[in-house]
């Protein structure tokens, strides 16, 4: 554990204290230069997620979440399911939804920390197949997690058949903004 | 809503794709589910061979299993199968689940996601999941829905190619682990 840092499980009657940490990983994955789907704004997203976490914390899911001199730095969310339907073999497996570390906590073992107590928690409720969805656009993310001995077993594609995908009508969207593209004033023509 | 036929150069291989509908015509039962079984098994052979790493359950154990998901999808309003038919013979189907838009993800308000699309071993590469991917995307967009989502198992790259070439693009990796092997 890096020094300083604390980890623990957060009661759900405490999970404002991590709306500031969702808004450090909605940020963070909707500056991924390679998004495809842009991100809900926080004011639109928080109460979702909030409300899903919450019901979710009523049955077998958790949080926890590192803290730095008393102040939270990053939190894990993390579901446990009944046995999978079809591929995983275990009778219970887990997914990790969120796992956020603040701005200024990058790179100095938090993610680590979080992930190694949340392995702790698993192993102790004797749940063996974990799951872990990452943006493709998130590469850090996604070597990250191979670090920890994550591989990929499926790739979601996205698509917006017959219609233009939401990236496609961002990027419209900012080029009418910036009047660039085919928004762009027509310049003196051509001699 | 009227099959759509499909007229191959060799007429005796003709076959249709349609919507797969239950006996009652309202609620579908895991009876009505039963003709798919055998597409099941051979999607889950096909992901046996893409990526061994997974611990895939047997077929005995996976089919009742997914069957009960797929009878809370279709519970759902504007689920759907199709079912690609020649005569009684059923050649391949596809499984559309719509649920409520994403908390994260700037998505409309209903979207769908692609959950099996299968085609029997000796009939692929002749047009029939293409022919059923037409038909879905054609009633999505009937539907209003503009975003969907589709998984296919890593290693299986004749499946991500097909979804590539219909526009789809790579967006979140699934990426799993045992905890004993750490």
């Amino acid at each position: 554990m890096p020094d300083g840092i604390t980890i623990k499980k957060l009661a759900p009657e405490d999970i404002d204290v991590i709306a500031p940490l969702w808004k450090a990983l909605l940020d963070h994955i909707a500056a991924l230069p390679d998004a495809i789907v842009p991100i809900r704004p926080f004011e639109q997203s928080w109460p979702l997620e909030r409300a899903e976490m919450l019901t979710a914390l009523q049955g077998d899911a958790f949080l926890l979440v590192a803290r730095r001199d008393g102040t939270p730095v990053g939190y894990a969310y993390v579901v446990v399911e009944g046995p999978d339907p079809v591929w995983y073999t275990g009778d219970a497996r887990a997914e990790l939804v969120h796992l956020s570390v603040a701005d200024g906590a990058r790179g100095a073992g938090v993610g680590t920390a979080l992930m190694e107590a949340m392995d702790a928690e698993l192993e102790r409720r004797g749940v063996e197949d974990v799951e872990i969805g990452v943006d493709t656009a998130n590469h850090d993310a996604v070597r990250f997690y191979e670090r920890r001995g994550y591989r990929h077993d499926f790739h979601i594609f996205y698509g917006s058949p017959g219609m233009k995908p939401w990236a496609c009508l961002r990027r419209e969207e900012e080029d009418r903004r910036a009047g660039r593209g085919r928004f762009a004033s027509p310049g003196p023509p051509a001699r | 809503m009227a099959a759509r036929t499909h007229h191959p150069a060799d007429s005796a291989s003709e076959w249709t794709v349609e919507p797969f509908v239950p006996a009652d015509g309202v609620t579908f039962t895991a009876a009505d589910l039963g003709p798919l079984q055998p597409l099941w098994n051979s999607l889950m052979n096909r992901h046996r061979e893409a990526w061994e790493r997974v611990p895939m359950r047997s077929h005995e154990d996976s089919w009742p299993r997914r069957r009960a998901q797929y009878l809370k999808w279709l519970a759902e309003p504007g689920s759907f199968i199709l079912v690609a038919r020649r005569g009684n013979q059923l050649l391949g189907y596809l499984l559309v689940a719509t649920q409520e838009a994403d908390e994260t993800y700037m998505m409309g308000e209903r979207q769908a996601e692609i959950e099996t699309l299968a085609v029997l071993p000796g009939k692929r590469g002749v047009g029939i999941g293409s022919a059923l991917m037409d038909e879905a995307e054609r009633l999505l967009r009937v539907a209003g829905i503009r975003d969907v989502l589709v998984a296919t198992m890593h290693g299986n790259d004749a499946a991500q190619r097909f979804y590539e070439r219909r526009g789809f693009t790579p967006f979140v990796h699934i990426n799993y682990r045992r905890l004993e092997e750490k």
